[in-house]
């Protein structure tokens, strides 16, 4: 072994320990600002979300082969509850991070509502996309934010 | 069945997986064709996705799990010579291709419903999960015999061992996963772990193809111990997460994309340094010009692909463009391993020309060109997996991108169809002659 080996070596396993420790560490990660609640009525849910008019900063969202149940337009400057579920089978909810600062990912799973606030939200249009295979047609599955000044 | 007809029988297989992968793209594009479409055999709308499938599975899984085959028959060979025997070789060979017919026929045949979930996508046929099992036997088989080789610690083992756990992942989310669940999550579930322990298998092999073809260590061998030590120590407690996480949720799901991200990035970069270090040493003599160029070439793809994968979020095309680069620097490195060191090995003359020269910067520079423009447009929010209005492509900037993205595919294309047509011809020449 030559002498720089004698420092290269240990080097590599410190980083490979502190990566390891990272990857352990995100297992801890808590889905912060997300309440996870038991689904008792799905209709009620499905209710929710067909309003036109839903309760004053509250949003309402829902998931289905292959399909989100709208658009959602909201204030910039405002802060927002954004209820979520699915119908059907497991689905991902995801926001790209530019529309708050950090990206949202969240796996919803059947019989289960979510519950995410939305804080400091930037003018634009974001995409919405599912982020769980949940079927031939995954893919279609789309919609949007639009953030208004 | 000596050793080196072991080889040789794993690189036809790899080969061929890849033409039937061809056939299988010419058969979607005819399945999407008006007319033509009423003419195949079979009924073309089911096609489309069971032709996917199996394109995806014979280019993908197949050709490289194939490879490793001859990864470790070619290791073993040098270790105890090329004619010295094996009969679990020839078994192992046995299942793998029997395990190929299990997945082509369903398509053919029109059984079962397509799934495109991640990794190995499938068919729910009976037939199909038995030819997937049988493939990954006749591997496992070989992986066993690495494993008990008597040799210290190095690449092939590690290989051998990343593949174990692999199949490990697959059976203990076999036995988690409860009854009951639709077709989608049973099966992005069950392959979610494995699939994701096989990149590191991938991963290995690029580093191995690296080694083999430089003749010349790249790394030494404490390094070559501890970058392979590294994919090993990452990988060896995935299969305690099935006994810790509900295999269903989202800690789960989650550490696996993290698992790519710590644990590939160190033995990655350590391996790149080494064949830069490499390459611009006066070692780089012993190879002809080409070796380094494709060396460069499977380099810069393989790192920009890593680099995408630490920028991307989501749904955009940025997730397509990282996982293509990666793969294309791969194959690059598989491509010229088998120029450069099996095809010789089992006597088959590679003929050189401008043709030979030219499949490897079409495909290079072509899978470079397809994921940075997939890079691009994914940057402004263009959706992948997407086409016609879905993709919204309102400005200049997204057309371009999405233009280079398509160029970049078709250069690509030509350089893969160049590969398969010519080393096909010319193994199957020689087996004739011989």
């Amino acid at each position: 072994m030559k002498r720089s080996d004698y420092i290269f070596l240990p080097l590599i396993c410190a980083i490979a320990l502190f990566l390891g420790w990272k990857l352990f560490a995100a297992t801890e990660k808590d889905l912060s600002g997300v309440i996870i609640q038991p689904i008792d009525d799905i209709g009620a849910f499905i209710a929710a979300a067909e309003q036109i008019q839903p309760k004053e900063g509250e949003v309402y969202l829902l998931a289905q082969q292959w399909k989100w149940s709208s658009e959602i337009t909201l204030q910039a400057g405002r802060d927002y509850i954004l209820h979520l579920a699915t119908a059907d089978i497991q689905h991902g909810f995801h926001l790209p991070r530019e529309a708050m600062g950090q990206s949202v990912d969240i796996l919803l799973q059947p019989n289960k509502k979510y519950q995410v606030n939305l804080r400091n939200l930037k003018p634009g249009v974001y995409p919405i996309g599912c982020t769980e295979y949940c079927g031939i047609e995954h893919n279609k599955m789309r919609t949007k934010l639009i953030v208004l000044e | 069945m000596t050793l080196r007809e072991e080889y040789r029988y794993w690189s036809l297989i790899s080969i061929i997986a890849l033409a039937i992968a061809g056939v299988f793209a010419l058969l979607l594009v005819f399945s999407r064709t008006p007319y033509v479409q009423d003419i195949l055999p079979w009924p073309w709308k089911s096609f489309f996705h069971k032709g996917l499938v199996t394109h995806v599975i014979f280019s993908f899984v197949v050709w490289f799990l194939a490879t490793m085959g001859a990864f470790w028959a070619y290791s073993l060979a040098q270790q105890q010579g090329d004619d010295a025997h094996s009969k679990i070789g020839g078994f192992a060979l046995l299942l793998a291709v029997a395990g190929c017919l299990g997945l082509i026929l369903p398509a053919l045949l029109d059984l079962g419903e397509a799934e495109l979930n991640n990794y190995v996508p499938v068919m729910t046929h009976w037939l199909y999960y038995l030819g997937l099992i049988l493939l990954a036997a006749g591997l496992l088989i070989c992986a066993v015999r690495q494993m008990i080789m008597r040799s210290g610690f190095n690449g092939q083992k590690a290989t051998a061992i990343l593949y174990i756990i692999a199949l490990i992942c697959f059976t203990l989310a076999y036995s988690y996963l409860p009854d009951g669940l639709s077709s989608p999550t049973y099966n992005e579930r069950l392959f979610w772990g494995g699939g994701h322990v096989l990149q590191f298998v991938n991963t290995a092999l690029l580093f191995l193809a690296w080694q083999f073809v430089a003749r010349d260590p790249i790394l030494s061998p404490p390094y070559v111990v501890l970058t392979f030590g590294i994919l090993v120590v990452f990988v060896l407690p995935t299969p305690i997460t099935y006994l810790i996480f509900d295999v269903l949720g989202q800690v789960h799901r989650d550490f696996y994309t993290d698992l790519l991200r710590y644990g590939l990035l160190l033995p990655s970069l350590i391996f790149s340094l080494g064949l830069i270090r490499f390459l611009v040493s006066e070692k780089r003599r012993q190879l002809d010009r080409l070796t380094q160029q494709v060396f460069w070439l499977s380099l810069i793809t393989y790192n920009l692909g890593g680099l995408y994968g630490l920028l991307l979020d989501g749904t955009d095309t940025r997730v397509p463009a990282h996982y293509h680069a990666v793969i294309g620097g791969i194959n690059l490195s598989f491509m010229i391993f088998y120029h450069r060191v099996l095809l010789p090995a089992i006597e088959v003359p590679v003929r050189e020309g401008r043709l030979f020269t030219a499949q490897y910067w079409l495909y290079g520079l072509g899978q470079i060109m397809h994921a940075s423009g997939m890079f691009l447009a994914g940057s402004m929010g263009v959706p992948r997996k997407t086409s016609g209005d879905a993709q919204a492509l309102d400005s200049l900037e997204k057309v371009l991108s999405m233009g280079l993205m398509g160029i970049g595919g078709i250069i690509a294309v030509l350089g893969g169809v160049l590969f398969v047509i010519m080393t096909l011809k010319w193994m199957m020449s020689a087996r004739r002659v011989g």
